[in-house]
This record gives C-alpha cells, sequence and structure tokens, in this order.
C-alpha cells in the first residue's frame, strides 16, 4: 500500500510549470530514488509530497488521504524533511536546532521533557554531531551543518523521511555513515524518498528509482532498469561518450 | 537554566532598586525605606508621604515598567519575525505609526475612552501592514529591505506629524510632543491600570509562542516542516507587537531604542531561546525605562527631559559597542 503518492500533480510558479502531470506512489518501508537533472524539479516535488507547496493540479495523498485535508502538526508527526537550507539568522546551537525536531511532539507550552532531550542525545550520538552540541551554525562547516540538520529529521520520529541531496556536504566517511543510518532506519520500516545525485548511496538503498526530467516523469521501475546508462544519458540530456561515471564503482 | 535564573535574579534586582529609588526622588524628599513602606502599607507612614509615593510617584513606576517590559518584547518579537538584528517597533516605523494614528484620532476629534488607544493601534498595524507590503513588493522580502522599507516609512510618517501639528494651536503644542520624545509625566492610574492588564495578557500570548518563534526565527520553512502554521503564528507575532506598541505610545508616546538594545543584551545573558528571553527581555526593559525616567527627572531638575531622550543617550553607546562586539 501506498503511504504517499501524487496523483496527477502539477505545480507552477510564475506562469512557468515546475512539475507537470506527475503520478507515483511510495510503499511503506520503500526507499524511492528522485534522479534527474538540475531544475528538474526534484526539489519541489519532495516540497509537494510534505505539504510546503500546494499543488496547482492533481491531489497529493498521504495514508489514502487528500494532504491538504491534515493540519500541519499531524503532517510533522509522520513526515520528516532533510532539506538544502539558506544560512541561519541568530544563534541557535546545535542542540536547540535538533530539539527543534521534537516540536510536533511537545506539549502546549512547548517545553521539552527528559525524554526529548534523551531522543536527541540519541540522534545526536547517532549523526556522530554530540561534540557539536554547543556550536552555533556559523561555528560549523556545511557538512556539520547538514548533519545537524540530518539529527533534526531523525529527532521528529516520523514514519517518513525526505532527503533532499543527503550527501552533498558530506565527506566520504560521513556519506558511509548517513547510508548506514538509512540502512538502519529502513530495517525499522522507514519509508524514505531520497533526491540525490549520488547515484551509489540511490543504487544501494532503492527499491524504486522515479527519473524526471522537465518536471515530467521520464522513468520509473527498478534501479538497475532506471539507472542504465543510456535512460540516464537520455534523461540528463548527454551523449553516452560524456559519461564518465564508473558503474563499477557505483555497484 | 542556572544562568537563566542568576539573569532573572539580577534583572528583577535592578527593578526593584530602581522603583524603590524612583518612589523615593523627587522635589519632596521621601527616604528610600519610607517609599518602599508606603507602598506595602500606607498607614506606616505619615499620610502626606504616602500620598506622595502611591498617588503621584507609583503610577508614574508603573507605567514605566510597563511601557519598558511592552517595548522590549515588541522589540524582541519583530527581531524574531524578521531575523533581522536592527528590526523594533521604533525602526519599523510602527511606534511612528502608532503616534500618527493617535494624534489623527484627536484632531479629527474622535469621541470615546478607547478613541486614543484605537487610533494607536489601527495606526501600528497599517505601518506594519505597508511596511511588509512596500518591502515584498519592492525588494523581494529581504529582512534589509524591510527595515530598509520602515526607516522610509519612519520618514513619512514623522512628516505628517509635523504637519499634523502645525495645524494645532499654539498653546496645546507643549502636550503634543509627547508623541515625539516619550515622557510619564501625564502617568495616572486611570489608564495605566487596564493597560497593564492588556500587557499581561499579551505577554502569556507570546510566552505561547516563544517556541514558533525560535523555529521562524530559524527558518519559516522548517518551521512548517516540524508542524508549526507559520502563517498563523505571524499573523498573531505581527498582532501582539503592533498591539504592544499601540498601548505604549498611547502612555508614554514614541520611545527608541529600548525595543531595539534591550533583547541584544538578553541574548548575550541567555542564548537565543525566545522562552527565557521573553521574561528577561521584559524585565530588563522594564529597568531600563525606570532608571531613564529618574535620569530624565533628575538629570537637570527642576526641568525634566523626554525620556527618550534619556533612552538614546543610553540605548546608542550600548548599540554601538554590541555592534562591535558582533563585529569582532
Amino acid at each position: 500500500m501506498n503511504v504517499v503518492a501524487l496523483r496527477g500533480v502539477s505545480f507552477a510558479y510564475n506562469g512557468s510549470r515546475i512539475v507537470d502531470d506527475l503520478t507515483f506512489g511510495v510503499e511503506a518501508g520503500a526507499f524511492v530514488g528522485l534522479v534527474g537533472p538540475n531544475g528538474a524539479g526534484k526539489t519541489t516535488i519532495l516540497r509537494l509530497l510534505q505539504g510546503l507547496l500546494r499543488p496547482s493540479a492533481g491531489t497529493v495523498e498521504l495514508e489514502g488521504r487528500d494532504l491538504s485535508t491534515f493540519h500541519r502538526n499531524e503532517i510533522a508527526l509522520r513526515i520528516a524533511g532533510v532539506w538544502q537550507r539558506p544560512p541561519l539568522a541568530f544563534g541557535f546551537t546545535a542542540r536547540e536546532l535538533v530539539l527543534l525536531g521534537r516540536t510536533p511532539h511537545l506539549g502546549v507550552m512547548k517545553w521539552e521533557t527528559p525524554k526529548d532531550l534523551e531522543i536527541v542525545d540519541d540522534v545526536m550520538r547517532q549523526t556522530e554531531t554530540l561534540h557539536l552540541a554547543g556550536r552555533t551554525a556559523m561555528q560549523m562547516s556545511a557538512g556539520e551543518l547538514q548533519r545537524v540538520f540530518i539529527a533534526s529529521a531523525l529527532a521528529q520520529r516520523s514514519r517518513i523521511l525526505l532527503l533532499d541531496e543527503p550527501t552533498s556536504f558530506l565527506d566520504l566517511r560521513q556519506a558511509a555513515r548517513l547510508s548506514k543510518i538509512i540502512g538502519e532506519l529502513m530495517q525499522c520500516g522507514m519509508t524514505i524518498v531520497c533526491a540525490s545525485h549520488d547515484l551509489a548511496l540511490i543504487r544501494r538503498h532503492a527499491s524504486k528509482v522515479v527519473v524526471i526530467r522537465a518536471g515530467r516523469m521520464h522513468y520509473e521501475g527498478a534501479p538497475d532498469d532506471a539507472l542504465d546508462r543510456v535512460r540516464l544519458a537520455e534523461a540528463f540530456g548527454m551523449q553516452q561518450e560524456d559519461w564518465y561515471h564508473d558503474e563499477g564503482n557505483d555497484k | 537554566m542556572r544562568r537563566f535564573w542568576i539573569s532573572i535574579a539580577i534583572a528583577g534586582g535592578l527593578l526593584l532598586a530602581a522603583s524603590v529609588l524612583s518612589l523615593a526622588t523627587g522635589a519632596a524628599h521621601v527616604r528610600a525605606g519610607d517609599a518602599f513602606r508606603a507602598v506595602i502599607d500606607s498607614s506606616s507612614v505619615d499620610p502626606t508621604t504616602a500620598t506622595i509615593v502611591r498617588s503621584i510617584r507609583a503610577p508614574r513606576v508603573v507605567t514605566a515598567i510597563v511601557v519598558g517590559w511592552a517595548l522590549a518584547l515588541a522589540g524582541l518579537c519583530f527581531q524574531s519575525l524578521l531575523r533581522n538584528p536592527l528590526a523594533s517597533e521604533y525602526t519599523l516605523g510602527v511606534s511612528s505609526g502608532a503616534a500618527l494614528g493617535a494624534v489623527a484620532t484627536v484632531l479629527i476629534g474622535v469621541a470615546g475612552a478607547f478613541s486614543i488607544p484605537a487610533g494607536a493601534f489601527f495606526g501600528a498595524i497599517a505601518t506594519i501592514a505597508v511596511v511588509l507590503f512596500v518591502a515584498h513588493a519592492s525588494f523581494s522580502f529581504e529582512t534589509t529591505s524591510t527595515i530598509l522599507a520602515g526607516i522610509i516609512f519612519t520618514s513619512l510618517a514623522n512628516a505628517m506629524l509635523s504637519l499634523m501639528l502645525t495645524l494645532i494651536a499654539p498653546d496645546e503644542l507643549q502636550s503634543f510632543f509627547f508623541w515625539f520624545l516619550g515622557s510619564f509625566a501625564s502617568a495616572e492610574w486611570g489608564m495605566v491600570g487596564p493597560v497593564s492588564i492588556v500587557v499581561a495578557l499579551l505577554s502569556l500570548v507570546l510566552m505561547g509562542h516563544a517556541w514558533h518563534m525560535n523555529a521562524i526565527s530559524v527558518n519559516e520553512e522548517l518551521a512548517e516542516q516540524v508542524g508549526i502554521s507559520v502563517t498563523r503564528s505571524k499573523l498573531v507575532l505581527y498582532g501582539v507587537a503592533s498591539l504592544l506598541t499601540a498601548v505604549v505610545v498611547t502612555l508614554a508616546g514614541t520611545i527608541g531604542f529600548v525595543g531595539l538594545v534591550v533583547p541584544h543584551v538578553a541574548r548575550l545573558a541567555v542564548g537565543v531561546d525566545n522562552r527565557k528571553l521573553i521574561p528577561l527581555a521584559a524585565l530588563s526593559g522594564a529597568a531600563l525605562c525606570v532608571m531613564s525616567d529618574l535620569v530624565a527627572r533628575t538629570a537637570l531638575a527642576p526641568n525634566e527631559l523626554p525620556v527618550g531622550v534619556v533612552t538614546a543617550f543610553i540605548g546608542v553607546p550600548v548599540f554601538v559597542s554590541l555592534m562591535r562586539r558582533r563585529g569582532r
């Protein structure tokens, strides 16, 4: 059964169509990879899936229900996301940023309980960010900040995780660490939708890959088929002889 | 949390000391101990002292507390919403807009007990709406552009205030300087009593939205993701900040720098979590205004300085030092 799905979804901004009549579903416990050129609409699709954008046409469904009928807090209890973000204002520390992930679980006055702090420590340990706890965003590298946001999303303890280029700022060790965390989350039944140019990550975890080109579905299928060199070259509008990716290493 | 409680104790202690000193200081000499006793139990001091302290000086001190409290919270709220350390009700033109609304109400001659506060609130809300609209339409809503739009609107509102002041009779002119420079001279229980209740209620609403302010000041999209209805929260917070500003303008005219400087000083003490900043900034703002009023009354006695002049004299060097600290 699909936990999230797009049904004939289009999204236009300033008169231009970013997403055009897109339909696909994500089964519970699946890892779906979104692959496509820069500007193809991958981030917009993730934002539509989390209800941060409203479709111009079509519907986004969560657990079989129109996403627009959910309250924001209800969505936050079910879906977490890791996004590429602009710099942050004021001096929030890494621990305070991770604690923001607990928001949907906090009471009326939004004070954290010892359990919330325990979860924050757990996810910071898991993402190797505990030593950054007292640092502000200005005092962290892009990769460290990325891991803090991953920790914040994990602190949300939702069943669906949306990842937008999660390895883009990570070094080799931290990318491998994230891949391991993804594996552990999937063993716990987490559903993941990941937009990435990191084909190795997609090949390793994806049960399905959706290839997007100019906001439209280019191909949907098993990773080995979808990430075929000919198909990808076509989706990215490149010549096969320009291909430099080493498929052997990807695997 | 230890740092927070120590900061609260220091700000609370300063406020208490400044209030007692302010109650004791004036044309008639009253000892600090007698001033304190007159507040606690009026029968324990002579009737003249009790009258001076309870009927003349106490309303003024409470007005200064309420004004400082409200200004600091409004400034904190605007800074969090706009993610800009330069934001405050004064720099955004909200104070000038509220003063414009209040003066316009008086000039038009609208009757009713709440006509001036209503005019000030309308002026405050209209200003923030215009400033946000202009910033959005002209400069793609960057927070720095919002400050720029605020500065432009402040100039316009002050020009309009000057224009209105030329229309009133010369003998009424003195009282209208109140709207420009700020003063607690007209403080009385009849006004400050109900306003204190309004400010207390608005403070509670703000406290209930402290976490929302945290998330919004990090990133609005992140706030949405973690379950906060950003549009609704921003409407509430802009409304609260504008109402706090309107209340202050009604009570004491336009007073600058409290809303700008106090939140920064409080951040230095307890960090950026608004759940801790709200009570600390409120107490610190109140203490600053009571101290400023004391200086305004005593520095050139028997003449009285406008309190806005004193807050500017204190606020500017503090802000410059904060900027230097940030620069390093």
